[in-house]
């Protein structure tokens, strides 16, 4: 089989293990993928019935499923584990839940400035789970996103996915993806899972719960400058 | 592997002694429960490009698998019924038979199925119900307003299961209000994990999307793949 990357098609070496034109890990994906797409598996049958190949080609395709599970075991004993300092300092919120396999948009959300801190409502957070707000000083904006990780912590970010200029994101099961890039990154840590963006996930910047409030330190969103 | 998956598709037309690369090498994945929008201008390869991943157009090189089927090496046979079982395809006009009722159109792909008559009629009401059009289940498409009977193209596209929608402009016949509707229920759909696809030129309609790509000249162009480079 041609090996080659899932998500932009570029033929690669055999050995490759980042895709030259995109930079997407390559041993990860095979598995996730090659599971899922057994949900179709009764279709699949329907359409390759009555072709003689058919079942060579499934013990061929299983076969590879395991191997590419076993690739990505493998892959997941040799990462390192990486630490957001700002995201583990952030304040847990609510008890641990599991985002929909069904993609959560961003909802917009009233925002204030007051006192050196940017506000909005923790009630509007844990109703829509995932907010987008901008801060606007004098002459710039700077859009703003806010959502509860799995682990039931508030995660506020800057809401800019750097290299291809995206602002917007959703959230599909534990991962959080660029609606541009379609990047993804684990939403508990911030830390990549695929895509070519993977390195400049939404900046987070610390906040804290007051009452019914969250605020964000304005001086930290003041300053943030872009990473690329 | 990607629910689809292309790779370095190219597709020519020969006309007027002149040769035409429509989709000049595009390569891309596509996930279960996406939501992906084509832009591009009018001649970029839209058109031709969702034609080709709905089986209806042989590439003249490279590659398409959906669900790990690499779907132009079936005989004509299997990819007809690779179709009916992964594919449902939504036009801009609306393609419905104007001496059928709205009901007897939705019914139409089911025609080959092995279901009883009663179960036909049972689930494209069913389907008419979720677009919300099962109260002029016995009216003629020329009794309906264009979003409507876009609605009840849509009802049809989904009579199989298919765990795919293609659009080429679903919504270019229709008023701003209108085509809103229509893009609600797509939006909705995808919700519930339908992934679709597709074509539009309507600005309003990127903002259900949950990925934008745009070809130019028959390749892709814009967005993390040029800025990775
Ligand atoms: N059947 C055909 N025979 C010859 N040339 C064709 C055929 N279909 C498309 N083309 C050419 O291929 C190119 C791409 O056409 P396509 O219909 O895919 O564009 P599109 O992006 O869908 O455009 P539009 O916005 O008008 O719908 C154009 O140059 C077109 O003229
Ligand atoms: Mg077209």
């Amino acid at each position: 089989m041609a090996n080659f990357c899932t998500w932009c098609g570029t033929a690669l070496e055999k050995e490759a293990r980042f895709c030259t034109q995109c930079g997407k890990e390559i041993s990860e994906h095979g598995s996730a993928e090659s599971v899922r797409s057994a949900a179709f598996s009764d279709k699949r049958q329907k359409v390759l019935e009555g072709d003689k190949n058919s079942r060579d080609k499934n013990i061929i395709y299983i076969g590879l499923a395991l191997f590419a599970l076993l690739g990505f075991m493998l892959f997941l004993d040799s990462l390192p584990s990486m630490v957001n300092p700002v995201v583990e300092r952030q304040p847990v919120i609510s008890e641990p839940f599991d985002y929909p396999a069904t993609p959560v948009r961003m909802r917009s959300a009233p925002v204030e400035t007051r006192d050196g801190k940017i506000i909005f409502k923790l009630a509007d957070l844990k109703k829509n789970k995932f907010l987008r707000f901008d801060y606007s000083s004098g002459t710039s904006t700077l859009p703003l996103l806010a959502y509860i990780s799995e682990e039931g912590k508030v995660i506020t970010a800057v809401s800019v996915c750097e290299p291809c200029n995206s602002t917007s994101f959703h959230i599909k099961g534990e991962q959080l993806v660029c609606n541009s890039c379609g990047t993804t990154w684990e939403v508990n840590s911030l830390n990549g899972v695929s895509g070519s963006c993977q390195k400049f996930p939404p900046d987070a910047v610390p906040s804290v719960v007051v009452g019914d409030e969250v605020h964000i330190d304005e001086q930290a969103v003041a300053s943030w400058r872009r990473r690329i | 592997m990607s629910l689809i998956q292309v790779m370095n598709l190219v597709k020519t037309y020969h006309g007027g002694g002149e040769t035409v690369r429509a989709v000049d090498g595009v390569s891309l994945g596509i996930d279960i429960g996406e939501f992906v929008a084509i832009t591009g201008t009018s001649g970029s390869g839209k058109s031709t490009l969702l034609t080709m991943l709905g089986g209806l157009n042989e590439p003249a090189s490279g590659r398409i698998s959906v669900d790990e089927i690499d779907i132009y090496r079936l005989s004509a046979e299997q990819r007809a019924d690779f179709r009916k079982e992964y594919i449902g395809f939504v036009f801009q006009a609306f393609h419905l038979l104007p001496y059928l009722n709205v009901l007897e159109n939705v019914m139409i792909p089911l025609a080959i199925s092995r279901l009883s008559a009663a179960a036909k009629k049972e689930k494209a009401m069913l389907l008419l119900e979720k677009v919300g059009l099962h109260d002029k289940a016995l009216r003629l498409p020329n009794e309906l307003s264009g979003g409507e009977q876009e609605r009840v193209a849509i009802a049809r596209a989904l009579v199989n299961d298919p765990p795919i929608i293609l659009a080429d402009e679903p919504t270019g016949n229709l008023d701003s209000a209108t085509s809103g509707m229509v893009m609600e229920l797509f939006s909705r759909l995808n919700k519930e994990g339908q992934t679709v696809v597709m074509v539009t030129h309507d600005e309003q309609n990127l903002s259900y999307a949950t990925r934008q790509i745009n070809l130019k000249d028959g390749r892709l162009s814009g967005g993390c793949q040029a800025a990775a480079v």
